[in-house]
């Protein structure tokens, strides 16, 4: 679906992408994670065919990137960072609009605006909406052609913990109709959640690519904090598969002393601080 | 070609709801109306007044060729707004991500309206002209009207990063135009300090009734639009 060797860009003298290699397979979920200018937004740009002045080689579809003709995006749907209507239209005037543009048939406004919430707004000027409803529709706009491809610029930016959860249940929907999707995100929760894999991006370059499952538990082990009483209130923590072997937490529980005692493993973001020496969240 | 005629029409929705830029593109038209009209009327007050054979009579070719230059300049100012607003709201990104495409787009913001300039041009040409000019120096004077306009509208996109610094640069940028008027003002060895503008040469040709004059116009032109263009962030 996407291939992308020895990718390197620049907008200055300075190289800002260097030497990026991955690939993405259809239906999979992929997420580009890490700070604010790292190149995350670049590297989808390249993707999209918005950059084409790239070295080294991007293949969409099985499209060099730079050479695309305008068929090229009749599979690609963009749900960029940033609300992207005319904001003296109303909802359904623009996805009309952006609908019209594409030569394959358009999925139905009214279902998808209906599906996101939005069916009751669809008719008020998008100046009116909140920063949470310009996502939502900035994402009905982005499946509107019924695309192959999506990318997705943080999606959840701004959206309350209910549109946050039917942003992603929509998003994992797409992905079991085979959908590829490119995520790109900071957080770190959304990318555990719906990524099959992850790069972790830092600097214009990939410093680790794997599932967030694996980078968890490549990296940390999970652990076992407890506390008791014993002058005053006191707490130690043992690694999981020490636990047997923990002295005192077997006195404890003989004893029934334990005030709590629960398992923890380290998040994506620990993991990120850990191999990137810097924190996203 | 569906995707631009499409982004064309929605430039026109767009028109419908800004009061502003509708007033700017019937403004010509009224230009034109008081050029036509206003002129030589002023011109018999004047003339009347000072007891003079003719004051403004010898400058109607420069009212001509201002009419000629200021239509297209206005309807390029609109498209100018309209795309430093579809930036503003991160709108050129999305259509450039379209089967639109960066080519369709700016086709559709800068070829349509320049090509119907062109023809509006031509007709206000015809309808407020003050003195009688050939089908081919009309012709001419439209397409430099046009070029100039699409350099306007390009110069304004590449200077402003967004709708109000626009505004401040279209004043600045009209000066431009100026050119026009300078071979019936200034000495013909001090005249040629302005000619890097295209608008000069047009001047030039009406004024000398040269239509040959036309191929400096329009390969300046063309270099402004390149060096625009290739700078530009449209």
């Amino acid at each position: 679906m996407i291939t992308v060797n020895n990718l390197n860009y620049s907008y200055t003298d300075k190289p800002f992408i260097r030497d990026m290699s991955f690939r993405v397979s259809r239906g999979e979920i992929f997420g580009f994670l890490g700070p604010s200018g790292a190149g995350k937004s670049t590297l989808q740009k390249i993707l999209t065919g918005m950059l084409p002045d790239y070295q080294g080689q991007v293949q969409v579809h099985g499209v060099e990137c730079k050479k695309h003709k305008k068929d090229f995006y009749e599979n690609i749907g963009v749900d960029f960072e940033f609300s992207t209507m005319y904001e003296k239209l109303t909802a359904r005037e623009n996805l009309n609009f952006f609908s019209s543009l594409y030569k394959k048939k358009s999925k139905s406004i009214e279902g998808l605006l209906e599906k996101m919430g939005l069916a009751q707004d669809a008719d008020k000027r998008v100046s009116e909406y909140s920063k949470g409803m310009k996502a939502r529709l900035n994402f009905i706009k982005a499946l509107l052609h019924d695309p192959a491809l999506l990318c997705l610029d943080e999606p959840t930016s701004g959206l309350d913990p209910t549109n946050n959860r039917l942003m992603k249940d929509m998003i994992l929907e797409e992905k079991a109709k085979g959908k590829t999707i490119l995520l790109t995100t900071h957080n770190m929760q959304d990318a555990t959640e719906l990524c099959d894999r992850v790069a972790f991006i830092v600097g214009g370059q990939i410093m680790a690519l794997d599932s967030p499952h694996n980078l968890i538990m490549s990296r940390g082990a999970r652990t076992v904090t407890y506390r008791w009483q014993e002058n005053g209130e006191q707490t130690a923590v043992c690694a999981l598969d020490e636990i047997s072997t923990d002295q005192r937490l077997q006195m404890l529980i003989h004893d029934n002393r334990l005030l709590s005692i629960h398992s923890s493993e380290p998040t994506l973001n620990d993991i990120f601080m850990d191999i990137t020496g810097r924190a996203l969240v | 070609m569906k995707a631009v005629q499409i982004s064309f029409r929605q430039m026109l929705v767009f028109l419908k709801n800004d009061m502003m830029l509708a007033i700017a593109c019937v403004a010509p038209v009224f230009i034109g109306s008081i050029f036509c009209f206003g002129i030589p009327r002023l011109e018999g007050v004047v003339t009347e007044y000072f007891k003079m054979k003719s004051i403004l009579k010898p400058y109607y070719q420069v009212f001509d060729v201002f009419l000629a230059s200021i239509t297209p300049v206005f309807y390029c100012f609109v498209a100018a707004m309209v795309i430093l607003e579809e930036r503003d709201d991160h709108i050129t990104d999305a259509l450039y991500a379209s089967p639109l495409g960066k080519g369709g787009y700016l086709v559709s913001r800068l070829g349509i309206p320049g090509l119907l300039s062109f023809v509006i041009t031509e007709g206000l040409l015809l309808a407020f002209s003050l003195i009688h000019v050939s089908f081919l120096t009309r012709t001419f004077m439209a397409m430099n009207g046009v070029l100039q306009g699409v350099i306007f509208s390009l110069m304004v996109v590449t200077i402003s990063s967004n709708k109000l610094e626009g505004m401040a640069v279209t004043k600045l940028t009209s000066l431009m135009m100026l050119g026009v008027a300078m071979p019936w003002f200034l000495p013909e060895k001090v005249q040629y300090v302005f000619w890097f503008l295209p608008s000069y040469w047009m001047g030039k040709a009406v004024w000398c009734q040269e239509n040959l004059l036309v191929i400096p116009a329009v390969l300046l032109a063309g270099v402004w639009g390149y060096c625009l263009v290739k700078r530009g962030r449209c």
